[in-house]
């Protein structure tokens, strides 16, 4: 297990967010996440997993209860603000679980490029740091190509380097295993813990139990009535088979 | 909390027949509509591959720098705009088709492109326009001779006529063959750069690459659809069923296209976009790009020279 300092890096009290015209999609969500720390948010279809992952990223904000990122409350006007905006964004990365999404430049280097360009960086930085993550990922073949032409597994990888190139303190991954094939998720597995290692906090959501506990140590659940019900060590709450098979993650054939 | 009944489906009676085991019948005619609009939308993805493999060739239009190409052949457009005479517009013409020949595109394809079908269109949609009734001159053909229908000088297309359809026709066709000339031998990410250095809005050429990059994205979900359509259509269509299938199929894709641009827009944001578009795109023009610039600048001055000669 990771050890983490005790610096808060978000914070949710008494969070509600609803959609306009549907049913709340988070009820009453207490949270606190710590500098380090590798949490996987856990839950059947539907049960606010991704809406969570998109407050974190300061895309969405609680409309009833507070929401803290990095010791200060986070409100709407501090993300109208282009200056905190930036900052927020360049501190914490989203990858979203659509990789089609992500990839809206003409060329995986512009697509690398875009974070760093807006983040004000020179060009000879830009570069340098598109050269370093395009060998970290081994996507150099693909510097040159357009973003639609690659197969799922390499947008995945793209989406990811046009992520870190900014350096990130805090990623996200909305289920970043989807659509990938076994051998692309382990070496997603082993960039996840190589950046665990180097201090980054890791967030994720998914449903795949057979590689929750490779990527994360701590473990939320949600139930499907939208709220928190467990918040424990990953091995421990995926042991709980009742418990999974209670919030309908799991059935019958579910076995530890 | 209610835990869902995990224990196998009880399958009802009609899912547990078997099915016929003869040869199904062919769903011949009908099935054409759903074949051909795949057939189109994967036309979309062979044009990509078919510019991607032009471009990367090492010939004389795909090493010239794109910002050249581009204010040179926006020059041949607007002479050939301007341009009166038949023989410098037909010169005018074979210029394209020379640079096509020597940057490796295949003539018969890159031809039929660009010659077969909208200046041919153009040149019968403008022959009413250029008969007697609006271009008079001394007849060259009559169509109704004089006296005929009520038509004291008859229905004739003179040499004027004639010569005012050529015009648009091969203004047409000149117009075609620069801007596939372009769009074959320069990449899309450098079209769009060469814009950039020419100080066209950022954001007018972010919207525009996204639009290109995502006419693909919503091209495979169009494809997707049709697929699993045609996957499912085991007897004949009518044609109110077809249409009604195609509205249905574009609404979906319209909504499909309007969460896509939130979720779009929210992975810029994700990135620090805050509205200020930026690009990575940096050019230098070299030696040989200056050469076919003063080349190409000779060749107009030439047809300039052409227009008052013919």
């Amino acid at each position: 297990m990771t050890t983490h300092s005790n610096k808060t890096i978000f914070q949710l009290d008494h969070a509600v967010f609803t959609y306009p015209y549907e049913e709340p999609v988070l009820r009453n969500i207490s949270l606190t996440i710590q500098e380090g720390e590798k949490v996987c948010i856990l839950g059947a279809n539907g049960c606010g997993k991704s809406t969570l992952l998109k407050i974190f990223s300061g895309l969405l904000l609680p409309q009833q209860g507070t929401f803290a990122a990095f010791e200060n409350e986070v409100t709407e006007k501090k993300l109208n603000d282009d200056s905190f905006s930036k900052a927020y964004h360049k501190k914490v990365g989203f990858i979203f679980q659509d990789s089609d999404v992500q990839l809206f430049c003409s060329t995986v280097e512009e697509e690398i490029a875009f974070g760093l360009l807006q983040q004000g960086l020179n060009r000879d930085t830009v570069t340098r740091r598109i050269d370093d993550i395009v060998k970290m990922l081994e996507i150099e073949h693909l510097i040159n190509k357009a973003p639609f032409k690659l197969s799922g597994g390499e947008k995945k990888k793209v989406a990811l380097a046009s992520v870190l190139a900014m350096n990130p303190d805090v990623l996200i991954l909305d289920e970043p295993t989807n659509g990938l094939d076994p051998r692309t998720q382990m070496w997603l597995i082993r960039l996840l813990d190589s950046l665990g290692e180097a201090g980054k906090t890791i967030i994720s959501s998914t449903h795949n139990l057979d590689l929750v506990s490779r990527i994360s140590d701590r473990a939320v659940l949600f139930d499907e009535d939208h709220s928190i019900v467990a918040d424990e060590p990953t091995r421990a709450l995926i042991q709980n088979a009742e418990l999974l098979k209670a919030v309908n993650l799991v059935d019958e054939s579910y076995r530890v | 909390m209610e835990q869902k009944n995990s224990a196998n489906p009880q399958l009802p009676g009609w899912l547990l027949e078997k099915g016929e085991t003869s040869t199904p019948e062919s769903s011949r005619a009908k099935m054409h509509f759903i074949r051909k609009t795949m057939h189109h939308i994967s036309e979309v993805f062979e044009n990509e591959f078919f510019c991607e493999k032009y471009t990367r060739l090492p010939l004389l239009l795909q090493v010239i720098d794109p910002r050249i190409k581009f204010i040179l052949f926006l020059a041949f457009l607007v002479f050939g705009s301007f341009a009166h005479s038949l023989v410098v517009l037909v010169i005018l013409a074979a210029i394209p088709l020379i640079y096509a020949k020597l940057s490796g595109l295949e003539m018969k394809s890159y031809s039929r492109r660009t010659w077969l079908y909208l200046p041919l269109l153009v040149l019968v949609v403008s022959l009413p326009g250029a008969s007697s009734l609006y271009v008079q001159g001394t007849p060259l053909f009559y169509l109704i001779t004089p006296g005929n229908m009520e038509l004291q000088n008859g229905l004739y297309f003179s040499f004027g006529g004639i010569e005012v359809a050529l015009r648009l026709m091969l203004r047409a066709g000149i117009s075609l063959s620069f801007g596939f000339l372009l769009l074959l031998t320069t990449r899309w990410s450098q079209i769009t750069g060469a814009l950039a250095v020419m100080h066209v809005p950022l954001l007018f050429i972010s919207i525009l690459n996204m639009a290109y990059r995502y006419i693909f994205v919503m091209s495979a979900a169009a494809g997707n659809m049709m697929e699993a359509r045609f996957l499912r259509t085991t007897g004949s269509l009518s044609t109110q069923d077809n249409r009604r299938f195609m509205g249905h199929s574009t609404a979906l894709l319209f909504l499909k296209s309007h969460f896509l641009s939130q979720e779009i827009y929210d992975a810029m944001c994700c990135r620090g976009f805050t509205g200020k578009p930026v690009s990575l795109q940096t050019m230098k023009i070299s030696g040989k790009d200056i050469l076919f610039l003063i080349n190409n600048g000779i060749i107009i001055l030439i047809l300039i020279a052409g227009e008052t000669l013919f």
